[in-house]
């Protein structure tokens, strides 16, 4: 073995990562080669003085400071479900109350011919009919429609978080 | 110990309740390798708790059988970089405690303190993906397969980094005149010392 080779394999021999016959043939040049020898001798200090540096313990309560990110991380994905939740109920209610008014709308729109409109006051006259005669689809679906939109409300109001870190 | 984590990850993804098992574990090898890389302990500590958040949320993503501590360090690390990133490098609280035996002398202790408070130094003026190479590997004990798949790279390349982190912290510790082969430094044992208050 010459000196460029062991000068390659000293690091893998130091990390315990060489086979044997080229741990042995390693150990034989260094033995043999001074200039070798002295650049072991350096990585085996710098390797030992590096793992000679204490190794420092958690400090007490990061256990229980980590195990309450974790738990206000959980609580937050349940209350992020709930909100989903209330927000597909929201659109449903919204569609069946859109559904509602325009079929209401649509019967008024159509009713109009036949009110004999000929003049702004028969207009008026009309509808004050049409509101008094409590059209039961525009009610449920204006009424379906509130609800709908006081609860998106709801949800976009931010939730108050609390300060996660310790 | 590698089955034993693929149990409690398993576990953990059914009941994150076993999650505290992977903490307890893991939280001082964690705390120290966050402690050397960003040399605050306060830094360590929020980034603790965040790798652990994170490791929490991707548990359902974490393939059945893959190695676990890889994994650990690699988020960890990422962690560390992004946080140094911007900031200005803090060098170690001196509140290392050398590892003596019980008759050495208060000059010894004195120096072997000194030596590795260059030591410290000297590795945290390294590189970012320098310091992580040697703390994975004389730190934690990772081996070289390990080390590539927490940094990403080829195992070739992670042997040639690691070769020129050393020379580098050679060349920094000549710098600063200390001769590590001086005193009689041993390794730190597995179990952990407590920093003092």
């Amino acid at each position: 073995m010459n000196c460029n080779v062991a000068q390659k394999l000293i690091q893998l021999y130091l990390d315990n990562e060489l086979e044997e016959t080229a741990a042995r043939a390693v150990e034989h040049h260094v033995a043999q080669c001074r200039e070798c020898r002295a650049q072991f001798l350096d990585l085996e200090r710098l390797v030992l003085a590096v793992e000679s540096l204490p190794r420092v313990a958690a400090p007490p309560g990061l256990f229980q400071r980590t195990h309450a990110r974790i738990a206000e991380y959980q609580q937050r994905q349940a209350r992020s479900w709930q909100r989903r939740a209330v927000l597909g109920l929201d659109i449903l209610m919204a569609v069946i109350g859109l559904g509602f008014a325009l079929e209401a709308g649509d019967r008024f729109l159509r009713s109009l011919p036949d009110l004999g409109l000929d003049t702004p006051f028969d207009l008026f006259n009309s509808l004050v009919v049409v509101a008094v005669s409590v059209d039961l689809s525009l009610v449920v679906g204006i009424g379906l429609l509130v609800i709908a939109g006081s609860l998106a409300i709801l949800q976009l109001i931010p939730q108050d978080h609390a300060t996660s870190h310790a | 110990m590698a089955q034993l984590d693929d149990l409690l990850l398993e576990e953990a993804k059914q009941n994150p309740a076993v999650f505290d098992e992977l903490v307890l574990r893991y939280q001082d090898r964690l705390y120290n390798f966050l402690y050397r890389m960003t040399g605050n302990r306060e830094d360590a500590q929020d980034l603790a708790q965040e790798a652990f958040l994170r490791i929490f949320k991707a548990l359902d993503r974490f393939r059945s059988g893959a190695p676990f501590l890889p994994w650990m360090y690699k988020i960890a690390m990422n962690l560390a970089i992004n946080h140094q990133k911007g900031r200005k490098r803090t060098t170690p609280l001196e509140d290392d405690v050398p590892t003596t035996s019980l008759f050495s002398s208060p000059e010894s202790v004195a120096e072997q303190r000194e030596a590795q408070r260059h030591i410290s130094k000297a590795i945290m003026e390294l590189p970012a993906d320098y310091r992580a190479v040697v703390l994975l590997r004389h730190g934690d004990e990772l081996s070289y397969e390990e080390i590539a798949q927490v940094l990403e790279i080829p195992l070739g390349t992670t042997k040639v980094r690691l070769h020129r982190a050393r020379m580098l912290l050679q060349q920094k510790l000549r710098a600063a005149g200390i001769k590590t082969g001086d005193h009689e430094l041993q390794r730190s044992p597995k179990a952990h010392t407590t920093l003092p208050g």
